[in-house]
């Protein structure tokens, strides 16, 4: 299972960045006109995310650590994944530009540093799927059940109420 | 103890964070640093290969954040090879099939739709030098943990 996992995460990983490297194509192919400009951004850095939380959970899976059941660790992914996705709200220029004219009055060197800070919305989804993607937590072991029913011929049925031991 | 792990792996953590920003804007900003070193008159390969380096190293810090983060329980400390070859090594072809002509060699009669295919799929390198970086960061494995030595003098 472990395996057909990592396998899937790999080819879906070079999927998605095969639609990101013909990204351009498949929209002229589909029409410019068709999409909005936003919706056009907005799906690349979905593409991005997609392609980079692929690849974390690859990682993952062939980390193994162990657990003792499948969860999604927030904890882990509010360390990690705050920061690229604070950047990438602020990233589209409306945030920044409100940002820069609201707190430095409109100069043009802050706006010009602000701008090159915050443009880099490839690295930003890429950081961000990433963590999202190194965030699962897949138990692989057979799921023991908390209650058992044990029955011997000639005797009361117990019903066994335990911790689960894995 | 166990207080001085923790306070090392936080000091990491942070470390790691501060690098990412550091490295960060200096890819933000590295049309305004090769502005400001052009009188030194380095190659344009080698300019390349700084900012395409600087990426690297920026996924690699990531990579690692993502290890410390998670808290694996190590024996000892190693860089695990097969993490990196298994997540690694496809921006690291993607890498070597962009800077050299090695993709010509392996196609026969490229037409010039073959060759704009794989110059629009092997050109991303600032993505696959991240991809090749958080493979490489999330390889390392440390331990935290006191020293155990193998041998024990006893009276």
């Amino acid at each position: 299972m472990r395996i057909f996992l990592i396998i899937v995460s790999f080819i879906n990983a070079l999927l998605y960045m095969l639609i990101y490297a013909y990204y351009d194509t498949i929209i002229s192919f589909i029409g410019t006109t068709a999409v909005s400009p936003l919706i056009q951004n907005f799906l690349k850095i979905a593409v991005l995310i997609a392609a980079s939380f692929c690849i974390g959970l690859m990682s993952m899976l062939l980390l193994a650590p162990g657990m003792r059941r499948s969860r999604f660790d927030i904890k882990n992914l509010l360390l990690l994944g705050l920061v690229p996705f604070i950047f990438l709200i602020l990233s589209p220029g409306a945030v920044t530009d409100l940002i820069a004219s609201r707190i430095f009055g409109n100069r043009e060197s802050i706006r010009e540093l602000l701008f090159y800070l915050l443009s880099r919305q490839a690295l930003w989804s890429i950081w961000f799927g990433f963590a999202i993607g190194t965030s699962v937590r897949i138990c692989f072991r057979r799921r023991r059940n908390k209650h058992s029913l044990s029955h011997t011929p000639g005797e009361k049925e117990i019903v066994k109420t335990g911790q689960d031991e894995s | 103890m166990a207080e001085d792990h923790g306070k090392m792996r936080f000091i990491l953590i942070i470390a790691s964070f501060i690098n990412i920003f550091l490295y960060y804007s200096a890819y933000a900003y590295f049309d305004n640093i090769l502005i400001a070193i052009a009188r030194y008159e380095l190659p344009i390969g080698f300019l390349t290969f700084i900012k395409y380096f600087i990426i690297f190293v920026l996924g690699f810090l990531i990579g690692f954040l993502i290890i410390l983060a998670m808290r694996l329980k190590v024996s000892m400390s190693y860089f695990d090879l097969k993490v990196l070859l298994l997540v690694g090594f496809v921006p690291a072809l993607a890498i070597i099939f962009s800077y050299t002509n090695l993709l010509n060699l392996l196609v026969d009669n490229p037409g010039e739709t073959t060759v704009d295919l794989y110059y629009y799929f092997f050109s991303r390198t600032d993505i696959w030098s991240i991809w090749l970086g958080v493979a490489t960061g999330s390889s390392v494995r440390i331990c935290f943990s006191r020293r155990r030595y193998k041998h024990q003098a006893m009276d």
